[in-house]
């Protein structure tokens, strides 16, 4: 759903999966369905999930504990070491500072021509309209938690909390990510109106 | 979908400065349901407080409509006006008072306007102050209230008495983090028990004071409105961005 990519250097699938495992024993393609429950906006490809467990498991970071049937290795369940725990508290509690920002839309202004700018303006209103959506979804969350946390009426748990801020934090994202699309988009049309008026040099 | 204590409808206005005119808000439209908070998004100068002026009749529109339940507020004359004024709209703003009286007073200033007395509006306003925890401002001015406390007063005020729609100007901009979900813990509290149901209009700088309200708006440059978020009962709607068909194996944001 979303195109750009705003990603640091060590953000791998790989790094995910580990963690998924970690968090909770899985086979492979229940790992493959959490990826995609727990972060639908990463759009980790389905195929992740069958490449990095095994990888994990013969790199000693995760181990087999329960065989699945024959020729279903997807239904091997999977637990992680202590050597696996390691490398996911170390990259916890590691900062790559600063982050690897890889963002396309800053990649593709540096190529853009004059000719391309009406099509890079339609591209843009487009990002900004997906993350707008992806704001409501997330701000509905939001909305949801409060609702639900109101109604119990009892004092909730870190973890809980912790959700909490994650789901606001996510809601913050998309809509810093909406807003600047929009203001690139406001400048560009700008910039636009000035090349067709001739005011600036369109070569 | 909830009835609608407040409609806004096609509403333009503008100033003119130096003999220019300037657009503030151009074809906004939007409705408040009952139990409902609708917020108001937008940087300074960009025209909030102006749209809730409008919303709550201080300012008419150039051009356009606004209606509490079925009253056309643009035909009410001066008189009527006031007697919703502080009644069925209550307007709270973080300026608090103009001028520098005691709490209790601002919060059932309203109140004593409307039928209460003198009496009854203080009672009604130590009633509210205590339901939102505030009575320890009873007695003091709003320049000596924390941010915190203007927000609970400010609240008090706004559900002493039993409106229809609570109009709130930037209330919320001055918290942050746990305060900012408190406040709109209490808010959707008070919300759920007025009798009848009201519905609230606010206005924030940032999201983040607006992230629980069921409808958010941002002021575009323009003088638009877009909404970013939430379903209203008519007009626009967030549309799912249609999903590239061969989307799946590209990379997307990373972890949210």
């Amino acid at each position: 759903m979303l195109a750009s990519t705003l990603g640091s250097g060590d953000l791998t699938p790989r790094m995910m999966i580990l963690g998924l495992v970690i968090q909770q024993q899985d086979t492979v393609a229940g790992v493959a369905r959490r990826m995609n429950d727990q972060f639908p906006a990463a759009r980790w490809p389905r195929t992740s999930a069958y490449k990095n467990v095994p990888s994990l498991a013969s790199d000693g970071f995760l181990r087999l504990v329960e065989k699945g049937p024959p020729n279903e290795p997807t239904l091997d369940r999977y637990a992680g070491t202590p050597e696996g725990v390691e490398l996911l508290h170390g990259w916890l509690r590691n900062a790559e500072l600063p982050p690897g920002v890889r963002d396309v839309v800053q990649c593709k202004l540096e190529f853009v021509e004059a000719e391309d700018l009406l099509a890079f303006i339609r591209i843009v209103s487009d990002e900004e309209q997906a993350y707008t959506f992806a704001y409501d979804v997330a701000h509905t969350r939001v909305r949801r938690e409060q609702r639900s946390r109101l109604a119990r009426e009892l004092a909730v748990g870190w973890r809980i909390r912790l959700r909490g801020i994650q789901n606001k934090d996510e809601a913050r994202l998309w809509s810093l990510m909406s807003k600047r699309l929009g203001r690139l988009r406001e400048e560009l049309e700008e910039l636009l109106a000035e090349i067709s008026d001739g005011s600036v040099d369109g070569g | 979908m909830a009835a609608e204590a407040l409609s806004v409808e096609g509403v333009w206005k503008g100033f003119s400065c130096d003999g220019r005119w300037t657009g503030v808000l151009e074809d906004v439209s939007f409705d408040v349901g009952r139990g409902e908070v609708v917020a108001i998004v937008g940087g300074r100068l960009r025209g909030k407080t102006t749209l809730l002026r409008v919303a709550a009749g201080i300012e008419r529109p150039d051009k356009g409509e606004v209606s509490l339940g079925s009253q056309r507020l643009a035909v009410l004359r001066d008189r009527a006006w006031a007697r919703l004024l502080g009644h069925e709209i209550v307007w709270v703003s973080r300026d608090g008072p103009r001028l520098e009286i005691e709490v209790s007073k601002f919060v059932g200033w309203p109140q004593a306007l409307h039928g209460h007395g003198r009496r009854g509006s203080e009672e009604l306003a130590a009633r509210a102050l205590e339901r939102v925890g505030a009575k320890e401002c009873i007695g003091r001015r709003w320049a000596e209230l924390s941010n915190w406390q203007k927000v609970l007063v400010g609240l008090a005020r706004g559900f002493a008495g039993s409106p229809r729609v609570v109009i709130i100007d930037d209330l919320l901009d001055a918290l942050s983090g746990r305060d900012t979900e408190q406040a709109s813990d209490l808010l959707r509290s008070l919300i759920e028990e007025s009798e009848p149901r009201c519905g609230v209009l606010m206005s924030a700088s940032e999201e983040d004071s607006a992230i629980f309200a069921d409808q958010e708006y941002r002021l575009t440059r323009g003088g638009g409105l877009k909404l970013l978020s939430g379903r209203p009962s008519g007009g626009a709607e967030i549309k799912p961005f249609p999903e590239p068909a061969e989307s799946r194996d590209s990379p997307g944001v990373g972890c949210p």
